[in-house]
Order: C-alpha cells, then structure tokens, then sequence
C-alpha cells in the first residue's frame, strides 16, 4: 500500500526545539519491538494531501498493521478534503467525527498494541494529572501517584481526540510540539548493547553511548556556548544593577 | 503499578516494518533469534540493516516536502511524511 498509494519523505527533526532524545542507533544494531505510540517526540508520521493538509499524523512508533488502518482512513478523509460538494464547515465536522468514530473500530488487540509505556505513564501521572491520558484527574492518587488501569487511556485513543481538534489544518501551521506531547522527552535503551534475550550485555558501558536530538550529550558544542552565553548575561545584568549602567559600558 | 520491561525504540525499524508489511513480507521470514519468543523481543542487526536496505531501495525517500507533494499531486497519490531523529539511511 505505501509504495503503491502513496508519495513518501522525511525531514530530521533533531535540531528541532521539540524534539526529545534518544540513543543513536546505526542501522545495522539491534533493537526491539514497541507499542504503538512510544517514542512520540522523536517520531511524528504525517499523511498529507498534496496542497499541504494534514489527514493524519502518528505520534512515535506503530505497528505496521495499525499504521496500515490509519493510512486507510486518511485516503477516506482525503475524498472528503476533496469533495467539492461540501463546504469548509461540513468538511471540518466530518474530519472530527470521523476521527472520533474510529476509535470505535479499534479492537482490543490494537488496544493492547497502544497502550502507554510504563515509564511514560508514570511521567504524565507525575507531571500532568490534567492529562487528556487520564479519563478523570480524581482517579489518581495524589500520594502515591497510581491510579487504576481501567482510568487511563490508549495511545490511539488520544491520538484521534486530539486530531478531531485539528481538522484538515495546514501542515505548516500546525503545533507538533503540543500535539507529541506526552510521557518522557528522553529516551535512553541502550539497544546497541542489547543481547538476543532483550537483556543488556553484561559488562556494557552505558555512559559511551551516542546520543541524538535534544540533549547536551548529542550537542556538547551547542550546549557550552548556550551555557557561556547565559553566563555572560547575567553575570553583565548583576554588574549593572550593582554598580549602575555606567560600570557595564566602560 | 506493575513495572513493565522497557522496549526500545528504533524509528528506523518502525517505518522498515512498515514497509516490509506494506509488501506483504512477515518479519517471520527473516532470521530474527534463537526462539520464536526472542525472535519476536529483539532484532538482530542483520536484520535490522536487511529491512533498512530494503525499505530505502525500493522506495524513494524525498527530502523537501515541496517536491513531494509536487509529484503527488501529479501522481494523484497522498504524501507520507515522517519527522524522525537522524537518518532514513544512517543513525537514527
């Protein structure tokens, strides 16, 4: 399907102010299977038209028979986009609902294949117990942090929700960041140490790892001069307020 | 809540399985580990460059959107466009 139905690219978001962090893998090191969804900050799939609207858009990783069933219902938007017959609003409202009525044709499985890493869950119960992850923020416990697992949703469950509030938006006009926001922005699995059981080797070194995307281990050059340069200013911003404008511009 | 093993995550296999999928090849055909059970937690690297080499042979992968996009309205086709860390081909 994707070769035959579809026009494919990519562009490197590592430089990216919303873009986390990872491991740097090269191409032939080991690595594991996921569920749909992990790794969001470091992976966005868009399915466009060609005038630049947005049908779709993955966060992080899918499997790729989930990701074949939204490729399918993005080539169904993409007819509505195009029908002449509607206007702007009913197009908008169609997006929404159909968005939303797909969730209902995930079955248990796909659910199963989406739900939440553990250690981005733990995050968004930390960090954001407002989240749109949780079906009600009085559901976890201020305490302990935990909550039942019946009160927390599934990767493709908010993906839909939150694209039903975006319906048939610009690419170029659209929020990445807010929309891959969820669970940790650092990723760190040490895959290239990783032996055939998933299990890290013993006698790794952890800390040699490569780094990619948004962390000072990726971007040690980039992050000193950002440090200097913060330095700098405020060490000129207490001189003046200490000894006055004139002791900074002599 | 029970702790849940830590999967990791290789954006580069993600799209290659995809593509793999797409044509109807199974991750089971390929060399993937000593047990069905293993085959399934972790891919070696053989098999991770083999479906690299293969999702990046057999597709081109555009690297401006405008272009992309050109051709597929020319085409009539949609535009598959993926935001990753790295490289389709290298480090990712």
């Amino acid at each position: 399907m994707l070769k035959n139905d579809f026009v494919v690219g990519y562009t490197n978001i590592e430089n990216k102010k919303y873009a986390g962090a990872s491991g740097k893998h090269k191409p032939d090191e080991t690595a594991v299977d996921t569920t749909n969804g992990a790794g969001p900050h470091n992976l966005q799939i868009f399915v466009l038209t060609p005038d630049g609207t947005i049908m779709t858009c993955l966060p992080g990783y899918w499997k790729a028979e989930d990701l074949a069933k939204e490729l399918t219902l993005a080539k169904q938007l993409s007819k509505v986009w195009q029908d002449k017959s509607l206007s702007l609003e009913e197009k908008q409202m169609q997006f929404s609902q159909l968005q939303l009525d797909h969730i209902n044709s995930h079955d248990q499985a796909m659910r199963g294949r989406s739900h939440l890493q553990g250690f981005d869950l733990q995050y968004e119960l930390k960090n954001r117990p407002n989240s749109d992850f949780f079906y009600s923020a009085r559901a976890i416990d201020p305490v302990t942090l935990k909550t039942p697992p019946k009160n927390v949703k599934s990767v493709d469950i908010v993906m839909h929700q939150r694209l039903a509030a975006h319906p048939f938006e610009p690419y170029e006009r659209f929020d990445v960041a807010s929309y891959a926001d969820y669970g940790k922005p650092i990723y760190d699995k040490h895959e290239q140490f990783l032996d055939a059981n998933g299990k890290i080797a013993e006698g790794s070194d952890l800390g040699s790892a490569p780094m990619i995307g948004n962390t000072p281990k990726a971007h040690p050059i980039q992050t000193q001069a950002k440090r200097t340069g913060s330095r700098v200013a405020r060490s000129t911003v207490n001189h003046a307020l200490r000894y006055g404008i004139r002791a900074i511009l002599h | 809540m029970t702790k849940t093993r830590r999967f990791v995550i290789s954006s580069t296999l993600a799209t290659a399985a995809l593509v793999l999928q797409s044509f109807d090849i199974g991750l089971g055909n390929l060399v993937l580990g000593s047990s069905e059970a293993n085959a399934k937690a972790v891919l070696s690297g053989e098999v991770c460059s083999a479906n690299v080499h293969k999702l990046t042979s057999e597709m081109t992968w555009y690297k401006s959107l405008s272009k992309a996009e050109a051709d597929a309205e020319r085409e009539g086709k949609l535009v598959v466009w993926v935001h990753m860390l790295g490289k389709i081909d290298g480090s990712t």
